[in-house]
């Protein structure tokens, strides 16, 4: 009876402290997060504040937003964010995924030598080459230009593929094989029998294309440089810098938080597809 | 139990453990003597002359890149200790150069590993030598010779296949060697034909009004009316044409080969229908790769290839601003690499950067690592709910773009930001604290903001794995009496690890390349001692790389040169690991 009973508190003192480990963790990825909304509503503009939670409550900075002159356009960043992103989700997952399926299902000579190189560009930093992207869209007389940043997304596509093969190599062959002899033509395969199996990749593959130019300042800030082109990540991240961020500060704020609300969704919406798609990329990748 | 097995199975005192190591480590020299004695006066030769110039034997004897290695290694170590290296050995350097002292101590320790693997290699290819078998001789020679061998069968069944054919035919396969696609038009390929005829065409007028120009330019560099990098970016695009054409003369070739054979063996030559459906199902790769293929060389072939031509050229050293109407460069061959390692206020600069890099690298890695293991197991308890929300909040901090956290956690920790607002008032601190401003505070601080964004994805990640294990693992551990802490020890971390091994290798690489932590918290500041050139003390080699490829000032060549690199040291660690992953010890058994 005695070690029941002993047994019994040490589980529930078990289920107390993991339970307030989890809520003290928890309360620490948010306190960030809170501290930005709380800032979005707080009269004045910089981030200096003698208290964490403001003690003037205002939508003045979202108004702002909107109709600001400083060199602030939110309204056709976002129209050129949401345009660019839509249009990178469905050519770059069409590339990544097409790419994939045809090194992970056809045998053909250069198919060794393909995989090797992509593996050796991956090694290189990740934008030693951008100056020279810069100097070629120059060349090409596309700087300033939201489509050039379209452009050098998807064609950055095909070497993305990695994490999708190696997802596609897990599906069993024996299908598209089965069939290839009734008949079907190898684009009937690919999009009647084999994508609705890829679906959870395709997913994830299609999400990050869709966060890529919420999050890229750099490469976009490099070639978007009229405030009227920008996209929300460049125009949010110059509010950051020095100069500006103690009068754009609570702005910035307003801003972030109408771009995290709908990646917020997203995510937590397409939460398993995420999980698939990560661990099938650590795994086999 | 007999006293051989007691000895087997009694573990070694620490003393023995030594006696076996240094045993293991003159075993060489050892057997050097002897194979010397039993080899033949190549052999010997090739011993003696790798005992004062690493890697010559090895050249010697055929093995052309591992003796290439050994050889660059020990005279890129002589270079530098006759350069500047026997300054920092014997200390003539002033104070704050300290460190520099330690790097020349552990490139003469990497300088003698070096000379002893190399006395182990020539050893093992001389005693292999004397065995009578045969070394495996040079990849890169084996390589070419095979290239020429199946030129030269290509060729042999071709004259076969033209003495063969009857006049008509023989003809043809002359012409074809002129004029692309002839061949294919003469046997009613008319698609294929005017393909090849067109692409031919194209190649003459594209070389003749432009393309040669442009090869010349990019070795001069000094086109009248054009920039220095156009002309490199023209010249290197007119490589790859090149290139590619050749490619497509051989197959033009091929197919003119492939199309008398099969009239030769009594059949009809594939027709347009035949080709179409050919690709609609074999050939299914040339459509689906060639979109992805062409972007990636435009995009991000072609701009790499210039930035490691540009590690060659003077550009940027000037201090010209504009990337556009620069004045000409010049190809200056090695000497951004002399510089970055010649100078050395930039060696310790370069030495700085190195070495925070890979503390951060494996700090970050590890951290973020286990602290998302740990994070999916207190999640994966039973008792610990409403899981699903909490794992959502923690996504939510995943989900909303890094700029944004990055920066908002700047703000947070600044001087005069919130934290140490609510510190003051808490009476926790009596001034200010400038996070930022202290190169220490700031590194620490980087560690625990990166931990904030990267433990959410790990956690994510585990707990997918966790699921995976088989239930009946954990049943078995309980029915046998294990404890919770050895069912972890046991089954789950060995589990998880396995799976993850890629995964830490793949994220360490990341690490370094890991611009936007470093970028977003610090931008590479606060500018401390002792470090020259622009790099500040939280500057890892990427931030430092686009700090001299894109501010004010750019030195392009430097930027190149550091890039070149970030890609050997990423190159080498993906390489170790890969030679050790499961894959591709795999492939080597199976090739056996």
């Amino acid at each position: 009876m005695k070690t029941q009973t002993h047994v019994t508190s040490r589980k529930i003192f078990d289920t107390i402290w993991s339970n307030l480990l989890t809520i003290f963790l928890v309360i620490i990825w948010l306190i960030p997060i809170i501290w930005v909304i709380a800032a979005s509503f707080r009269v004045g503009s910089g981030f200096m504040s003698t208290t964490f939670f403001p003690s003037a409550y205002t939508f003045d900075n979202y108004i702002n937003l909107f109709h600001s002159t400083a060199g602030i356009k939110f309204l056709s960043w976002v129209k050129n964010t949401i345009l660019i992103a839509v249009v990178n989700t469905v050519l770059t997952t069409l590339f990544t995924i097409i790419t994939a399926y045809t090194l992970s299902r056809f045998r053909f000579k250069m198919r060794k030598p393909l995989m090797n190189i992509a593996l050796i560009l991956g090694m290189f930093p990740g934008f030693m080459a951008m100056i020279a992207v810069y100097l070629i869209l120059n060349l090409l007389g596309l700087i300033g230009n939201i489509w050039a940043l379209l452009l050098v997304y998807v064609s950055g596509a095909g070497l993305g593929f990695f994490v999708s093969k190696g997802y596609f190599d897990t599906i069993s062959k024996e299908i598209d094989e089965a069939a290839i002899l009734d008949g079907a033509n190898q684009f009937q395969v690919f999009f009647k029998i084999f994508l609705p199996l890829a679906k959870p990749i395709i997913i994830y593959t299609a999400l990050m294309a869709f966060m890529t130019p919420w999050t890229d300042y750099i490469l976009a800030g490099l070639i978007l440089r009229d405030p009227a082109d920008m996209t929300v990540a460049v125009g949010l991240y110059n509010m950051t810098l020095e100069n500006r961020i103690s009068s754009q500060f609570t702005m910035f704020a307003a801003g972030c938080i109408l771009i995290a609300i709908p990646s917020v969704i997203l995510y937590i919406a397409l939460q398993r597809f995420m999980v698939e798609g990560i661990s099938a990329g650590a795994v086999k990748g | 139990m007999n006293t051989a097995e007691q000895k087997l199975y009694s573990p070694l005192s620490v003393k023995e453990k030594c006696a076996r190591f240094l045993a293991r480590f003159v075993l060489p020299f050892k057997r050097f003597k002897e194979t010397y004695k039993a080899s033949d006066s190549k052999g010997r030769i090739a011993l003696c002359s790798s005992l004062i110039m690493p890697g010559s034997g090895n050249i010697l004897l055929g093995e052309i890149e591992t003796g290439f290695l050994f050889l660059i290694a020990s005279l890129l170590y002589g270079f530098y200790l006759f350069s500047i290296g026997w300054k920092h050995l014997f200390g003539i350097i002033r104070l704050d150069y300290i460190n520099l002292l330690a790097f020349a101590i552990v490139m003469s320790l990497i300088f003698l590993i070096i000379y002893y693997l190399s006395l182990e290699s020539i050893e093992k290819n001389v005693a292999i030598r004397n065995s009578g078998k045969k070394l495996r001789g040079s990849f890169i020679l084996r390589f070419f010779t095979s290239i020429m061998r199946k030129i030269a069968t290509f060729f042999s069944s071709f004259r076969k296949l033209y003495h063969l054919s009857d006049k008509k035919h023989r003809r043809r396969m002359t012409i074809s060697f002129f004029i692309m696609g002839f061949g294919q038009l003469a046997e009613k390929q008319y698609l294929k034909g005017f393909l090849f005829l067109i692409c031919e065409l194209g190649y003459l007028t594209y070389m003749i009004i432009a393309g040669g120009g442009h090869l010349v330019g990019l070795f001069t560099l000094h086109v009248l009316n054009q920039v220095s990098t156009a002309s490199l970016v023209y010249g290197i695009l007119s490589i790859l044409i090149t290139l590619f054409f050749v490619y497509l003369y051989i197959a033009n070739l091929a197919t003119v080969r492939s199309n008398n054979e099969i009239r030769l063996a009594g059949k009809l030559v594939p027709t347009i229908k035949d080709e179409i459906s050919n690709i609609n199902n074999k050939k299914f790769y040339l459509v689906s790769l060639s979109l992805p293929v062409a972007g990636a060389i435009a995009f991000t072939i072609i701009p790499l290839l210039f930035m490691i031509l540009i590690a060659f050229t003077d550009y940027g050293t000037s201090g010209t601003i504009p990337i556009m109407n620069i004045r000409w460069i010049n190809w200056t061959f090695f000497n951004s690499f002399v510089q970055l390692f010649g100078y050395a206020d930039n060696l310790q600069t370069l030495v700085n950067v190195f070495q925070w890099t890979m503390i951060w690298a494996i700090l970050a890695t590890f951290t973020c690592y286990f602290g998302g293991f740990f994070l999916a197991l207190l999640l994966g308890k039973k008792n610990v709910k409403p899981k699903i929300v909490y794992r959502s909040l923690f996504v939510v901090a995943m989900a909303v773009p890094q700029f944004v956290t990055l920066r908002v956690m700047n703000t947070m920790f600044n001087e005069f930001g919130p934290i140490n607002t609510i510190l003051m008032n808490w009476g926790l601190i009596s001034e200010r604290i400038a996070f930022w401003d202290n190169a220490n505070l700031a590194k620490t601080l980087i560690i625990f903001v990166n931990m904030w964004v990267g433990i959410p994805f790990y956690m994510l990640l585990i707990s997918g794995l966790l699921l995976n294990i088989p239930k009946d693992y954990y049943e078995a551990a309980a029915i046998e009496g294990a404890s919770k802490g050895q069912q972890f020890r046991k089954i789950t971390f060995p589990h998880i690890f396995f799976m993850t091994t890629p995964l830490l290798i793949t994220s360490f690489v990341s690490n370094i390349n890991n611009f936007n932590v470093i970028w977003l918290l610090t931008g590479g500041g606060p500018l401390g001692q002792g470090t020259g050139g622009v790099a500040g003390s939280t500057d890892i080699l990427i931030t430092w790389l686009y700090k001299l490829t894109m501010q004010n000032n750019p030195e392009y060549n430097l930027g190149a040169a550091i890039g070149i690199i970030m890609f050997i040291i990423s190159a080498i660690i993906s390489l170790l690991i890969f030679r050790n992953s499961s894959a591709y010890k795999r492939e080597e058994e199976f090739r056996q």
